[in-house]
């Protein structure tokens, strides 16, 4: 069955399952939004496994440093060159952080440069319609990390198409809930997710 | 008692008088050409045609007799035809290398630009191909006598078989459309349109993602063939326009449907087979030389005569296709094709792509049109001979006469020549200018 | 001289003289001594005559040699300025006229055959340039006893010496006359046309139409590699030819002929040549890309291709530690080895670690390097180092990423900086290893399975500022579930600080007991029942906190509260759910601030934290398929580029350079190696043909098959069968 796996990619450096309700969470809104099938677990696959080939979307966070090993680097190589697409968030949502600093070093050497999302990429409105880009996260300005608003994300190519998506703004804060407190929020903070798989389902 | 000199003297003269006869008879002779000579050229090889052939310009031979060990060209065919029009029996024989060969190019149905070329020859002939860009290929033709290139080939296509030379190029050309992918947002259709986009083809694509929010590409005016060359139909997404699909591949279209497509009741018409029991994936198989034994599949049984299986596995019909009216319809039984992209090996996104292109390109369509420089080309030249000058003559030739003109005139200038040498030398001899 | 000397010598002497000489010379050897004794022999002066003529002989001999130098000088040095202005090489153009003026001085020495020059002869020779003589030198020779004094007297009478003399003289005008003309033209003929047009053209614009037409002739290429590679220069390229570089190369070009008319370009950018004697030279310095070098004159040109070497990065190997471990206690050292090497010298190594302490979104992160060591440029090098756990004060739950790191010399495009692998040295957490559920796992925050006090805070702030629009109903039935929250944070914090004693403990779903609670546990009480009052007095010490009230809610068994910070927030959640209940959002915000920093308090204070795995979640995707309120409308997909967009492209471009190739092999060269540099990043199989095709067309080989490989690889693999195809050709 064509259905879609929410994937954790579980690396060997530093704390990968710090957001343990994140893939739920965004389980529940693409069962809500969409018609999609999908898994009603997520997967936690290990980055250096040729395992991560089997889900085309992996998603990636952490507080510590992060230190790809070689077969992580190569399997995440492989799995970008192929299609596939690597979300990766920053739990620490600090610039200056160590998390920021060797993980993006780490993607640049296996993806290339990270450059600006625009605000008009389709990945705003791949199927909500974010007109001012990211929304912001409520963790952002929590005093905690650099304590700045991320006004975009960032991105390496394969062509046209985003093989990995960075952000700082801590998704893996604002969406790491259990599923069934949506019903508290007037928006659901979790539809910029959607968005995600969406895109990654479909460009 | 006549001297010495004058006894000299007389020879001289006789030499000359002799060779004034020669000369009064080679003009004479000349003058008055037999008045029909059975000229027969016999021609030993193919490669001594074009000089029998200019020897014969200012008199036409009442037959030529070849013995051929390579077709000739078409400018030699063409004279023989000529010649056989103008009352001449030509005849020939072939030697033993001599066989029929032929080779024809026609564009396929792909955005690359890519044509077919199929050469026909003898079984173990040695065949090499050149067009404009170099050589191309070059190997022996296998015990089907026929090799079946599909490459990207510039100009007029030069194919040497052993004894013969055969030209070709392409005469038409064809208008590709769009191709149509109908699927759910997946991996399998995020995976199928990618690899005939990176393929060359044009896509419109519609993913549905929820009831009223579909992810399209291009706008769907109408799924027909001034539009369309081929429709993809993943999953039960297409449900929505089956009847459209049908009317289109019976007006010519192409139509690819995956197993989970074949289940919507409304296309049950247009199918070529019947869905069966599930395949299991072959473990490890995705990277390996048959790749696609690693993806999970659906067996098929046709329902008609004129299902064509292009696949198997273990047995059972895996791809199967026919027409359908004017068009094509392709069942396939593989499922989650895109594993075999991000599993397989290293060459696996490239075979991914081919096989994707390849599918569609089957079923297509394509009309063709005329190119308006048609190169002058000899596809077939072992059948032009035959239409040319008749079929090859069972039986050997018979000895060739002798040249009996050509002998007379050799002696007679050899004594017109002689006699003028002895008359000159004796002359000089005893010192008389 | 010499014809006259030898016709009339092989005409008058041959038969008779030679002969008759020899003859007489043999049998009047014995006469003459008898003559000589009886008749003294005829003298001219003081010298006999036979000596006078030997003399003459010498004399006529030394003429002859010195014609044919001269004649050889005069044909050398003429073979000399021709072969210098052809442009021959200046040993050859030596060699040459060596050959020719040694050639011609034979030929002129033949030709004198001054090896058959007798007495006899001379004396011939001497009579024919004074007539007077009457043969009487001859006579003498021949030593006719009754003629002496006739042939004395003759010889005396007639002036014979003088005319003999003038003859050798002008026998060696022509010679000489040569043998300048020779030296003029090997002197002054210049080395090329255009030093001739220097010496003295007076047509500046027929000069360079000349020089234009003349062609480039060989080009040599020189590269030397930026210093820090200390590499050798290499100068064994001639062009046109591929040059593999690293950036920052030196190549210096030059050139065979004169600078004039001749025109270099890299890439776009023109290049100046400057002359170089009778040569020309360019020089620029190599980048980081690829790049064509262009020289031409009038309608030839030739290529040199540049190709960069890509400086690899030092590989490095960490050896120890061998795998990341854990540490029951930070205490001490740990030695680290790792192993460098370079293709061209390692500039400097160290180890650098990163110690992260913190949990949830507070880390703090120090960094710092060990065994840090400089090279000279060694290509390979060892790094050891002792990482000392005590000095750096690490806490439970710290963790260490080490790694070994180098860089090298390349100060053009780099440093080039090598890692290793990392390892992580992580110091265990109290009790982690008691702890049945041993889980690498980092403790997660404050536990997220149920809304943060935080959220609380933020929902009922924004509660607060939509009262007025709102009815009381609504008010209050929004208030009352954000109490119902409340009360079950309250109940999570209070499974983390209390402890369930007593019978039939409940084991609700709010109420998990792990390992590892910060339950400072009080033996006393544990597995004995307490009354009431007794539960109650132990609250009271532990929390200091006298009369404020315990929880117990319906049916709950007594608790003990072992943490203050906890209880704080306990107790203010407490008081803000008992004003969301009634209603009050506002009244309760206070209460929800001193909970939340309570909490805060607690965290930073004992690392309190819940372990194990995660929950377990499965969404049940039918009760919510399609429940969201918002309808998603997705914008229109952009389609993807076709990979191979160029290959029609390329493959028209491969059909060009055959054609260059059949139609001239120097252009079809040039042809290959511009097709290379075009296709290298995209095919690079068929770059390595094309290379391998430009070698062997330039060398005078086949190129055939290489050219075939190439070809196949443009064109993306040739699909060969042999049978035609059932259905279309599926692959």
């Amino acid at each position: 069955m064509n259905e879609f796996v929410f994937a954790t990619a579980q690396y060997e450096s530093g704390d990968w399952d710090s957001a343990p309700l994140l893939p739920v969470n965004l389980i529940d809104s693409i069962a809500r939004y969409t018609q999609l099938p999908v898994s009603p677990t997520g997967a936690i696959v290990p980055l250096g496994s040729s395992d991560a080939m089997r889900y085309p979307l992996l998603y990636l966070t952490g507080h510590l440093p992060v230190r790809f090993t070689s077969q992580e680097r190569a399997t995440l190589t492989r799995y970008l060159d192929r299609g596939g697409m690597l979300f990766v968030d920053d739990h620490n949502h600090d610039v200056d952080g160590m998390f920021h600093k060797t993980v993006t070093d780490e993607l640049e050497q296996v993806a290339g440069k990270l450059s600006k999302v625009p605000t008009a990429h389709e990945l705003y409105s791949a199927f909500f319609t974010f007109d001012d880009g990211p929304p912001n996260t409520s963790h952002e300005l929590n005093g905690w990390g650099d304590n700045l608003i991320h006004p975009y994300l960032m991105a390496a190519t394969r062509g046209t198409r985003i093989s990995v998506l960075y952000s700082n703004k801590d998704y893996s804060s604002e969406w790491n809930f259990h599923p069934d407190n949506k019903r508290f929020y007037s928006v659901d903070n979790t539809r910029f997710g959607v968005n995600i798989v969406v895109y990654a389902l479909t460009r | 008692m006549p001297s010495r000199a004058e006894v000299r003297s007389r020879v001289e003269l006789a030499c000359r008088g002799a060779a004034l006869l020669a000369l009064g008879a080679l003009v004479w002779r000349a003058w008055h050409p037999p008045l029909s000579p059975a000229l027969v050229l016999r021609v030993p090889r193919t490669a001594d045609l074009p000089t029998a052939l200019s020897a014969a310009l200012f008199s036409t031979p009442t037959g030529v007799e070849a013995t051929l060990d390579s077709v000739p060209g078409a400018a030699v065919r063409a004279w023989l035809f000529a010649l056989s029009r103008s009352g001449s029996v030509v005849s020939w024989r072939a030697a033993a290398t001599l066989g029929a060969s032929s080779a024809t190019v026609e564009p396929l149905p792909e955005p690359s630009g890519r044509v077919r070329l199929t050469i026909v020859g003898a079984p173990g002939t040695s065949a090499s191909v050149h067009d404009a860009a170099g050589i191309v290929d070059s190997a022996k033709l296998g015990t089907t006598g026929v090799r079946v290139l599909d490459a990207t080939l510039n100009g007029t296509v030069r194919v040497n078989l052993s004894g013969a030379a055969v030209t070709t190029a392409p005469r038409d050309s064809l208008r590709l459309r769009s191709v149509l992918v109908l699927a759910r947002a997946g991996w399998e259709g995020k995976f199928a349109v990618a690899a005939l986009e990176e393929s060359g083809w044009r896509v419109d694509a519609r993913l549905t993602v929820a009831p009223n929010a579909v992810v399209e590409q291009g706008t769907l005016l109408g799924l027909d063939t001034a539009r369309y060359s081929a429709a993809v139909a993943l999953d039960e997404t297409a449900a929505a326009l089956a009847p459209a699909l049908i009317r289109f591949a019976r007006s010519g279209g192409g139509v690819i449907i995956a197993p989970a497509a074949a289940r919507i009741p409304a296309l049950a018409t247009l199918l070529p087979a019947r869905l069966g029991d599930t395949l299991p994936a072959v473990l490890g198989a995705l990277a390996s030389e048959s790749p696609r034994r690693g993806l999970p599949a659906v067996a098929l049984r046709p329902t008609s005569r004129d299902a064509v299986v292009l696949e198997r596995r273990s047995g059972a019909a895996v791809t199967v296709a026919s027409r359908v009216a004017l068009g094509r319809v392709l069942l396939v039984g593989f499922e989650d094709t895109w594993r075999w992209r991000m599993e397989g090996s290293d060459a696996s996104p490239a075979e991914h792509r081919a096989w994707w292109s390849g599918l569609v390109s089957s079923v297509a369509y394509a009309p063709s049109g005329r190119r308006a420089v048609v190169p002058n080309v000899d596809e077939a030249p072992y059948a032009a001979l035959v239409a040319a000058v008749g079929t090859a003559a069972a039986s050997a030739f018979a000895s060739p006469p002798p040249l009996q003109r050509e002998w007379w005139d050799r002696i007679l200038f050899a004594l017109l020549l002689a006699g003028l040498l002895a008359e000159w030398s004796s002359r000089r001899l005893r010192g008389a200018k | 001289m010499s014809g006259g000397m030898s016709g009339r010598t092989s005409g008058d002497t041959s038969g008779g003289t030679s002969g008759g000489t020899s003859g007489r010379m043999s049998g009047d050897m014995s006469d003459d001594d008898s003559l000589t004794r009886s008749n003294p022999p005829a003298t001219h002066g003081s010298a006999p005559v036979r000596e006078r003529i030997l003399r003459w002989r010498s004399a006529l001999l030394a003429v002859v040699l010195s014609r044919g130098v001269l004649v050889g000088i005069g044909a050398g040095g003429a073979a000399v300025g021709l072969s210098r202005m052809a442009g021959v090489a200046q040993v050859a153009e030596w060699s040459f006229g060596g050959v020719v003026a040694a050639s011609a001085a034979a030929v002129v020495w033949r030709r004198a055959r001054a090896h058959a020059l007798t007495v006899e002869r001379t004396a011939l020779w001497l009579e024919e340039r004074a007539p007077s003589l009457r043969y009487a030198l001859v006579s003498a020779i021949e030593g006719r006893t009754t003629a002496a004094m006739e042939l004395a007297h003759a010889m005396s009478a007639a002036m014979w010496e003088a005319p003999a003399r003038a003859a050798l003289w002008r026998s060696l005008r022509i010679p000489a006359v040569v043998a300048a003309v020779g030296l003029l033209i090997g002197v002054m003929l210049p080395r090329s046309v255009a030093e001739a047009a220097r010496a003295g053209a007076a047509d500046p614009t027929a000069v360079t139409a000349m020089l234009s037409s003349a062609p480039l002739g060989s080009l040599t290429v020189s590269v030397e590699a930026p210093a820090y590679a200390r590499l050798a220069a290499r100068s064994n390229f001639v062009a046109p030819t591929l040059v593999r570089a690293l950036p920052g190369s030196r190549v210096d070009v030059t050139g065979a002929v004169s600078v004039i008319a001749t025109s270099a370009r890299l890439d776009d950018q023109p290049l100046g040549l400057r002359p170089d004697g009778n040569r020309w030279r360019v020089s620029f310095v190599t980048g980081s890309k690829r790049a064509l070098l262009a020289v031409a004159r009038a309608s030839e040109s030739r290529l040199v291709a540049l190709e960069p070497v890509i400086d690899s990065a030092p590989v490095v190997t960490l050896h120890a530690p061998a795998r990341d471990s854990v540490l029951r206690a930070p205490r001490g050292s740990i030695a680290l080895v790792a192993t460098v090497r370079d293709d061209l010298g390692i500039a400097s190594a160290a180890f650098e670690y990163i110690v992260s302490s913190g949990e949830g979104e507070r880390f703090t992160f120090t960094r710092g390097t060990l065994g840090a060591q400089r090279s000279d440029h060694a290509r390979a090098t060892t790094l050891r180092a002792s990482l000392d756990i005590d000095g750096l004060a690490l806490s439970p739950g710290d963790v260490v990423h080490l790694r070994a790191v180098a860089r090298d010399w390349n100060n053009i495009t780099g440093p080039g900086v090598g890692t290793s692998e990392s390892r992580a040295i992580r110091i265990a957490r109290a009790g982690e290893y008691d702890s049945v559920a041993v889980d690498q796992a980092p403790p997660p925050e404050a536990d997220k399975s149920i809304l943060s006090q935080r959220m609380l805070i933020n929902l009922t702030e924004a509660l607060v500022k939509r009262a007025r629009s709102r009815s009381r109903d609504d008010m209050l039935q929004e208030s009352r579930r954000i109490a119902r929250d409340q009360t079950r944070l309250r109940r999570q914090v209070s499974d983390i600080i209390f402890s369930r004693l007593g019978d039939g403990a409940q084991n609700s779903g709010e109420h998990s007991h792990d390992d590892g609670h910060g339950h400072a546990n009080d033996d006393a009480l544990v597995g004995r029942a307490l009354t009431p009052e007794q539960l109650l007095r132990a609250a009271e010490r532990a929390t200091e906190m006298s009369g404020n009230p315990l929880d117990f809610e319906h049916d709950e068994s007594p608790v003990v509260a072992i943490n203050r910070p906890m209880l704080e927030a306990y107790n203010a959640m407490w008081d803000a759910g008992r004003s969301l209940d009634g209603g009050e959002p506002q009244r309760a915000l206070p209460a929800m601030y001193r909970a939340l920093a309570a909490i805060l308090r607690s965290r930073n204070a004992e690392r309190v934290y819940l372990r194990g795995t995660p929950p377990r979640i499965v969404i049940d995707l039918q009760r919510v398929r399609l429940k969201g309120k918002e309808l998603g409308a997705p914008v229109p997909r952009s389609p993807r580029l076709p990979l191979d967009a160029s290959r029609a492209g390329v493959l028209a471009r491969f059909g060009n350079v055959i054609t260059a190739l059949a139609r001239n092999p120097r252009a079809g060269i040039d042809s290959l190696i511009m097709l290379r540099l075009a296709v290298v990043e995209r095919h690079p199989a068929a770059a390595s043909a094309l290379e391998s095709a430009a070698d062997e067309v330039r060398t005078g080989r086949d190129a055939t098959a290489s050219l075939l490989r190439a070809r196949r690889a443009l064109d993306g693999g040739v699909v060969v069968r042999n049978s035609l195809p059932v259905w279309g050709g599926v692959p």
